[in-house]
């Protein structure tokens, strides 16, 4: 609050005079630098240690594919910063720059927003009035969903499209939940997750098995799932990327839950579905799947794992009665967060496959 | 149509990147020690292994005269993937793709053959191939029709039982003149039907060769410029600074015109300058890309000198360093009449480009390797601004920095109206992130798959050829008189080349 009592937000006209003077002085003859922008996003920070830093090199890189302005919103814990108020909105200026074609250095511009106490409350405004017009509008939400319930629900409103990394979570069955709800009410934004993104060759890992006529016939008869993810998970629950997986398989094949919490196939037979963590592997990450089915007259044992855990090297492997296809290998894209990112800011359309998985998903 | 098949049967592919799969196969290899197999095949094989492109059944044979153990082969083609692969080698990779390769020779004979087939049959029961074979020819083109003639003698040209099938991969050159190419091609295609052959061009696997229809049909803004009415003219260029590296014998038979002309650069003349295809099927792609060879103005022998410049390079200096002239390299003979250089002024004669002339030239020992084309825009009408205006160009960079760029007008700052021209760029390698596959990846998994949209038809080889016997004809038919200036190693050509267009008011970009 200023002297006055009333609550301290930053001068929007400021902010914009400050980055017009930062692009000013950013340029000289020698060294000319184009200021580039294509969308607008909002980055709201986690509380883990190092957050901002961290989010700070992630918008670097995107920017070097996907130029725009960059808001990023952090809650700094109460007395950190020496000499900044603990009420308010606080708004620093920076630029990410990269040598572009022909030499010249092709800017964007990152807006920090530090939100103390009553200041949650002015974000959403001041959010809206800093955005640059007639661009797309992008949010990656590094939180809880639950935690600042209103600024979520308000960046939902504007949003073109509402990211979270549901793998990062804490608790992924209630982050997956939470997005599930959103994605329910939201009229605008479409949602998206990075740890469905990254399953993406987990999926062609799996369709592959039953792209030949010898297995084909096995995928409606699919008996028992094991799903090996990294990261968090409560005893015999799922990680996030396993929870998509089998949400996606269930989707896709027609599985439903009954009354009594069992899953079944169209025919009416139980799928058992489990799961299992592996401590080594990184959070959102998947680790193995295990499929067994039944063929005419036998059985197979259809998996997928990674050659070691820290291997981006999946194995193939299927073991049946008769000329089974023999064992084969694929490298795992090396795909990190801002790489996602890019591809789900270069992407306009909507994703029903993704929604279908997150509705069964959100179900384990 | 098999493929497709599998897909629509898989419901866990909907929405997938790959919503085509290829299905085991055995590729067999012609000309298995060449230089091509291991610079280019194996590493494109595994990359897509690498990718998860191809199944784990997928084998692959090494076919030659001589005598050779599998290990041997293998050994040699992890040197090609050490040496070439755009990824490194991974060991575990390499022991699961190792254990599919193996070596048959065929010692040219009906029994050799006989033999290959027993070979891929164990194989079919071993790896689950299934009957599928791709045969791919990169052997020198002297020996194509010996190799069709006994795959066909063997029974191998044939699909096997259940809808399985049998293709043929052909590397440039198909033929050295038109009757050369109608012979091969009615070799070839009394052995494999049509459908399934598959003549190579690997200018068309690169992304952006592509590109250019995606650039041109899926923008609604430069279609309507692309015609004779707001074009002045097109440049198309693909230069390289290397010289002929030790392909001496090859080189003095084909020389530039045969070498990049014919093949190359009408592929991508084809593209640019085609109608829209009524869809994305092969034939509908093929079609319009024959219409445009079929459409170029026929040059008479006599007016071959004023549209067109041969040159041979001299020694000189390329990438700081000397280097000899043609003459002087291995294999050339001393009074050698090859051109290392040429350049053609060319019209399409329909109603889009009547009156446009395209300018392609092709060289080696040029200052830089560069692929583009440019296409330059016509004036403005009537000059408002005191200072030069210079023309709009679209600029399409196949390769290196593969790309785009539109050269426009602006005013620079300050309180005179002085104009400046800008560029505005897209960066295959800065907009997507990451790098192309190799063409020969694409085009690999393309003949596997069946898809020929890539690939030259039969009727597209034998129009080019048609033009291009028409030039040799103009250069050779009087008795090889044709001029054929040198100009320095390192340069952008004879001084003649800058004087064709010169003529015409217009001068060569410098790319």
């Amino acid at each position: 609050m200023d002297p006055l009592g009333r609550e301290r937000a930053p001068d929007i006209a400021r902010v914009e005079a400050q980055l017009a003077k930062m692009w000013r002085g950013a340029s000289d003859a020698d060294h000319p630098v184009t200021r580039a922008s294509t969308l607008n996003l909002i980055v709201v920070c986690s509380d883990e240690p190092g957050e901002l830093q961290a989010v700070t090199d992630l918008v670097a890189r995107v920017a070097e594919t996907e130029p725009g302005r960059t808001q990023v919103v952090c809650f700094p814990a109460a007395g950190a910063g020496a000499g900044v108020a603990d009420e308010g909105v606080e708004a620093f200026v920076s630029s990410h720059c990269h040598l572009g074609p022909g030499g010249k250095q092709i800017c964007s511009e990152q807006i920090t927003l530090e939100s103390r106490g009553s200041g949650h409350d002015l974000l959403p405004a001041t959010l809206l009035q800093l955005l640059e017009g007639g661009l797309p509008i992008y949010t990656f939400w590094r939180r809880d969903l639950r935690e600042h319930e209103a600024l979520a629900r308000a960046l939902l409103e504007i949003s073109d499209r509402f990211i979270v990394n549901s793998g990062e979570r804490r608790d992924p069955a209630r982050a997956l939940a939470g997005l599930a709800e959103i994605v329910d009410d939201a009229d605008r934004a479409q949602a998206a997750d990075l740890t469905w993104e990254r399953l993406e060759c987990w999926r062609e890992a799996l369709a592959s098995f039953f792209d030949g006529p010898l297995l084909r016939p096995g995928l409606e008869r699919i008996s028992e799932l094991l799903l090996v993810g990294g990261g968090p998970a409560a005893p015999g629950k799922p990680t996030a990327a396993a929870a998509y997986l089998a949400g996606w398989l269930a989707s896709r094949l027609g599985w439903s839950r009954d009354a009594s919490g069992t899953w079944r196939r169209g025919d009416g037979a139980e799928v058992a579905i489990s799961f299992a963590a592996a401590t080594e592997l990184p959070a959102g990450d998947l680790g193995a799947a295990e499929i067994r089915t039944e063929l005419p007259g036998t059985t197979a044992r259809l998996v997928a794992q990674r050659t070691d855990p820290a291997a981006d090297i999946v194995r193939l492997s299927v073991e049946c009665a008769g000329s089974c296809p023999l064992p084969w290998k694929i490298q795992l894209p090396a795909r990190d967060d801002a790489a996602l990112l890019c591809g789900l800011l270069q992407r306009s359309r909507s994703d029903p496959l993704f929604q279908a998985a997150l509705e069964g998903a959100a179900r384990f | 149509v098999g493929n497709q098949r599998i897909v629509e049967e898989n419901p866990l592919r909907v929405g997938l990147r790959r919503d085509l799969v290829a299905e085991p196969c055995s590729m067999v290899i012609f000309g298995a020690s060449g230089d091509l197999t291991r610079r280019k095949l194996v590493p494109a094989l595994y990359n897509l292994r690498l990718d998860g492109l191809l199944p784990g059944g997928c084998a692959v044979v090494g076919a030659a005269r001589s005598e050779m153990s599998d290990e041997s082969f293998s050994r040699s083609l992890r040197e090609g993937i050490e040496a070439h692969s755009r990824r490194k080698l991974d060991e575990s990779l390499w022991e699961e793709l190792s254990s599919s390769i193996s070596y048959a020779t065929t010692a040219n004979s009906a029994e050799g053959y006989r033999k290959l087939g027993q070979h891929l049959d164990r194989l079919d029961r071993e790896r689950g191939t299934g009957g599928n074979r791709l045969f791919y020819v990169s052997t020198p083109p002297s020996a194509f029709p010996g190799i069709v003639e006994r795959l066909g003698a063997a029974g191998l040209n044939r699909p096997g039982k259940g809808g399985s099938w049998a293709r043929i991969v052909l590397e440039k050159p198909i033929g050295h003149d038109l009757d050369s190419a109608r012979a091969l091609n009615r070799a070839v295609n009394d052995v494999f039907h049509e459908r399934d052959v598959f003549r190579i061009d690997h200018y068309l696997g690169k992304e952006t060769v592509q590109n250019l229809m995606v650039f041109r049909f899926a923008n609604a803004i430069f279609e309507p410029l692309w015609n004779q009415k707001y074009l002045d003219h097109v440049q198309l260029t693909v230069a390289e600074s290397i010289g002929i590296e030790g392909r001496g014998r090859y080189y003095e038979e084909a020389g530039t015109t045969r070498d990049m002309v014919q093949n190359h650069l009408f592929q991508l003349l084809c593209l640019l300058a085609m109608e829209p295809p009524a869809s994305l099927r092969p034939d509908a792609i093929r079609d319009e890309k024959v219409k445009v060879l079929e459409a170029l103005r026929p040059v008479p022998p006599e007016a071959v000198g004023s549209t067109t410049v041969r040159g041979q390079y001299a020694d000189g200096v390329v990438g700081g360093e000397r280097v000899p002239g043609y003459k002087q390299e291995p294999d050339v003979a001393a009074d050698s009449r090859t051109e290392t250089y040429v350049a053609v002024r060319m019209f399409i004669d329909n109603w889009r480009w009547a009156g446009v002339p395209f300018y392609l030239r092709a060289g080696k020992r040029m200052p830089k390797r560069v692929t583009e084309i440019a296409l330059q825009f016509r004036d403005v009408p009537h000059r408002l601004f005191e200072s030069t205006v210079a023309p709009n160009t679209l600029a399409l960079r196949i390769q290196p920095d593969e790309g785009i760029n539109l050269r426009v007008e602006a005013k620079s700052p300050g309180p005179k109206m002085r104009v400046h021209p800008v560029g505005m760029d897209f960066r295959y390698g800065t907009s997507f992130g990451q790098q192309p596959p190799e063409a020969y990846e694409r085009l690999i998994l393309d003949a596997i798959l069946g898809d020929s949209t890539l690939f030259i038809r039969r009727d597209e080889v034998e129009a080019s050829w048609r033009y291009i016997d028409a030039l040799e004809q103009g250069w050779h038919g009087g008795g090889d008189r044709a001029a054929l200036p040198e100009y320095a190693a390192g340069s952008w050509g004879p001084a003649e080349a800058q004087q064709l267009l010169a003529r015409d008011g217009r001068e060569w970009r410098r790319p």
